[in-house]
């Protein structure tokens, strides 16, 4: 358990996780949508809606929670967003990174990297990213390619 | 008019629990009357040692390894099969009241349709179950109770004893009168703690079906799974100073050890608190530490749970009864696994395959209409011997509703004779966990008196570990004989059987690990 070990002094107590999603469709395409940082909602089905609001997000959670997200990097040249929650009641620590990796084929591997405290939160959080990384394939699959 | 089926179950409650199987502290004169009226198995198992493999066991009556629920924290889906389901369609009323847990309780997102009913005042139906009032060990969370208790009662939910500590584990904190973990005096009335909460709710129910409804009842107690936090004015029913230490729990830390040192290297890794495999134990509480009077302050504490479980069955009962139903209601009464409640020095549950966890109740009082001599019946045992699963739980409704029971079942009816014919005389457990960096898979078979585990290789075990217990000679399996030359035999031919019966996991396969439980 990352609490044990950390009170062992063998590592930080934090929880990480990667989910990722290979997806039939060229890179830059699916990074237009990860990209869009502010419409996280229509593929993320675990929120309600989302709005950008200056350098943060917003995202309402089916059950109602409002999430503040401090937006950290939206790179186009690697294809790296990345963000971080700001500290909640539940959530000390966080910080997310969403990469779109061209795999050449015109389909691309998505990764969703998670880490926080605390560390068995990122269980919870993995679950809701699986689904909506899910949903985005299906989502940028069922549309049309690009001609 | 058929059967009415009601299923009584408890969480995390030991074989010994009630008086018919031994238990000498706990008065439980309801479930005793119910078990002399009808049939007790003296060798239940369940399919898994956790909560939601389990209780998907019960609900869809198959194996772990099959309902793909492999560890708490994986959802059964919705649409999965559902021995509710199988009765609704058979035009049962259906109903479940209190611990549902096929669905996590950690739902940061408030994806999962059981934390969300009471949120949107929803009753159901869900899984098959018409009607869904849910609870769980305490006053968080978006369950039923949780949300009523807080609503009616806000003074009496801030007595529970907080199940999860600031980082979201197990909670390690000592309470009571020893610093026995996950022990607290509760203030709250006994009207509003959760075992008389869920009987009400099931009474109500109840009262508003026809008198010639069919009906399934799941009435699905919390405890007496921790935190041990009876309502505080029951604690006069028994005195932990006055309690014996458990017959399990081994009083000589040297002895101890030699026991722990000679099981998979696991076992003494937890007790030393070097390592916990499962979130199911809080991870800052090193078992090496308990002292014999925490024991029996937790036993105390079960006791007392179990005492007001009883009565609580016993409530239900008397309204069967008064709705004139009894010579027709089938009544199953069991639990989703076992606890260590002090055996080898430890507590709470885990990858530890032994009658601490394994050996459950199962009681089946079959509806008295149906087994009276000259009615063509066969009269049952007051006991069975053989060994019974969870995952006959759901088979045995179908037998009970006059259904056959579709082909995705994998258990058997329960016996009603030591001269079953043609039924598998073993079962089967199945453990697998893979969190944070710790993995482990256990396989379990009981049969012919013995009760064999195999290792599969993982992060702490290279598959050539197991245990190896004679339940007759062994009944608190102290000494294992795994690498007992002259049981090369026995064990070479159970672990043939266990082969057989359980493919080995297949981790791409799995449903999702969606949260810690």
């Amino acid at each position: 358990m990352g609490d044990l070990l950390a009170t062992l002094g063998l590592v930080a107590p934090f929880g990480s996780l990667r989910n990722d999603v290979r997806i039939h469709r060229p890179a830059d395409v699916v990074w237009a949508v990860i990209a869009d940082v502010g419409r996280v909602a229509d593929w993320f089905p675990s929120f309600q809606s989302s709005r950008l609001s200056g350098t943060q997000r917003i995202v309402v959670t089916r059950n109602g929670v409002s999430l503040v997200e401090n937006v950290l990097r939206v790179d186009h040249e690697q294809r790296r967003f990345q963000y971080s929650v700001v500290p909640n009641g539940a959530i000390r620590e966080h910080r997310a990174t969403v990469d779109v990796i061209d795999l050449g084929d015109e389909t691309c591997l998505v990764t969703y990297s998670t880490d926080m405290v605390p560390a068995v939160l990122v269980l919870a959080l993995g679950g809701g990213i699986a689904e909506a990384l899910e949903t985005l394939r299906e989502q940028l699959e069922a549309a049309p390619p690009a001609t | 008019m058929g059967r009415k089926i009601l299923l009584f179950t408890t969480d995390q409650q030991r074989y010994d629990a009630w008086g018919v199987n031994g238990g000498a502290v706990a008065r439980t004169p309801h479930v005793d009357a119910l078990a002399a009226a009808g049939t007790t198995y003296r060798r239940c198992h369940p399919q898994s040692v956790v909560c939601m493999p389990s209780r998907s066991t019960i609900i869809t009556g198959q194996h772990v390894s099959t309902h793909g629920v492999w560890m708490n924290g994986v959802a059964l889906p919705a649409e999965a099969p559902s021995i509710a389901r199988v009765l609704h369609d058979a035009g049962y009323r259906t109903a479940i009241f209190g611990k549902a847990h096929f669905e996590p309780f950690f739902d940061l997102f408030g994806r999962f349709r059981e934390n969300a009913l009471a949120r949107e005042a929803s009753t159901g139906p869900h899984r098959g179950f018409d009607h869904l009032e849910l609870a769980t060990h305490g006053p968080t969370g978006s369950l039923h109770y949780a949300m009523w208790l807080r609503a009616n009662h806000p003074e009496m939910a801030a007595g529970f004893y907080p199940v999860l500590d600031d980082h979201f584990q197990v909670n390690a904190a000592g309470g009571g009168d020893t610093g026995a973990p996950q022990v607290k005096s509760n203030p709250i009335a006994r009207e509003a703690y959760h075992t008389d909460w869920v009987a009400d709710r099931a009474m109500a129910w109840l009262d508003t079906l026809d008198a010639d409804a069919d009906w399934f009842c799941w009435v699905s107690f919390p405890d007496p799974h921790h935190p041990w936090n009876p309502p505080a004015s029951e604690r006069h029913r028994v005195d932990w100073r006055d309690l014996d230490l458990p017959a399990g729990y081994i009083a000589d830390p040297a002895t101890r050890e030699r026991v722990l040192d000679a099981k998979p290297r696991h076992w003494r890794q937890w007790y030393d608190g070097t390592l916990v495999a499962n979130f199911e134990a809080p991870p800052r509480w090193v078992p090496a530490t308990m002292t014999a009077d925490q024991v029996r302050e937790v036993n105390a504490n079960v006791h007392i749970e179990n005492e007001l479980l009883d009565e609580a069955i016993g409530r239900v009962m008397g309204r069967v009864r008064a709705r004139g139903w009894d010579q027709d209601t089938d009544v199953l009464i069991s639990t989703d696994h076992g606890e260590f409640q002090g055996d080898y020095g430890l507590l709470f549950k885990g990858p530890y395959h032994v009658d601490s966890l394994l050996r459950i109740p199962m009681i089946w009082r079959a509806a008295p209409s149906s087994t009276g001599i000259g009615a063509g019946q066969v009269v049952p045992d007051r006991t069975i011997d053989a060994p019974v699963g969870l995952v006959d739980l759901a088979p045995t409704m179908c037998a009970i509703a006059g259904i056959t029971p579709p082909d995705w079942m994998e258990g058997q009816p329960l016996p009603t004779t030591n001269a079953a014919p043609g039924r598998e005389s073993r079962v089967l457990t199945e453990w697998d966990s893979s969190l944070f960096g710790v993995t482990m898979a256990l396989r379990t078979i009981c049969r012919d008196g013995w009760l064999a585990t195999t290792y599969l290789p993982g992060t702490v075990h290279d598959g050539s570990e197991g245990e190896l217990y004679s339940l007759a000679d062994d009944p608190h399996q102290l000494v294992n004989r795994w690498n007992d030359p002259g049981l090369a035999g026995v064990q070479a031919d159970l672990c043939a059987d266990l082969r057989a019966a359980i493919a080995p996991p297949d981790r791409h396969a799995r449903r999702p690990l969606v949260a810690p439980v």
